[in-house]
């Protein structure tokens, strides 16, 4: 195992990147790099990557652009959740109140037939 | 060996987490200031010295997706 000190960071702009959707990217490296998050004084996030053992100077490039990607995707499903919250809840609602005119309905049935 | 992770990012309750796992690997001790969460780690075992920080820090941030 051959330990490295190759080091890569970017800054994340805290209004373009939500920090869930840079949990999100992180979540799916870290079996792949040493990530460490940090904010500077305009409160952007500071992503710091390590390589791990046995890990190239090239092969950290490489992560680090997967990453970058891998935050926009993030983001992106972060956006369109937030944007899809309201018809989720009014289709959610919409079912509900179906199932329960169902019921009426039968009961009117058997009315008429008396 | 001391990590400092900005309570605007980390949560207490995934550092916690982190330590119960890693417990037996090494002493942690813990602390805050205004900003930040403190962790020191001491006694350290010796197969996993030269990894157990990253691999402290990972664990962590796992944890705030979770």
């Amino acid at each position: 195992m051959k330990n490295n000190n190759y080091k890569s960071s970017f800054k994340a702009d805290i209004s373009l990147y939500p920090i869930e959707s840079i949990y999100g990217a992180s979540y799916v490296f870290v079996d792949k790099v040493y990530i460490f998050l940090e904010k500077d004084a305009k409160g952007n996030v500071i992503i710091n990557f390590k390589a791990k053992p046995d890990t190239t100077k090239k092969d950290l490039d490489k992560i680090v652009g997967e990453f970058q990607n891998e935050l926009l995707n993030y983001t992106l499903r972060h956006s369109l959740s937030k944007t899809n919250k309201i018809i989720r809840q009014r289709i959610i609602e919409r079912a509900l109140y179906s199932s329960i005119g169902e019921e009426e309905d039968i009961w009117s049935d058997e009315e008429e037939v008396k | 060996m001391e990590i400092k992770f900005s309570k605007d990012i980390y949560k207490k309750r995934a550092i916690n987490e982190t330590i119960k796992v890693f417990n037996e690997l090494a002493k942690f001790g813990t602390k805050e200031n205004k900003n930040n969460f403190i962790v020191k780690i001491t006694d350290i075992d010796k197969d996993v010295e030269s990894v157990i920080k990253d691999e402290f820090c990972n664990y962590v941030l796992y944890l705030m997706k979770k």
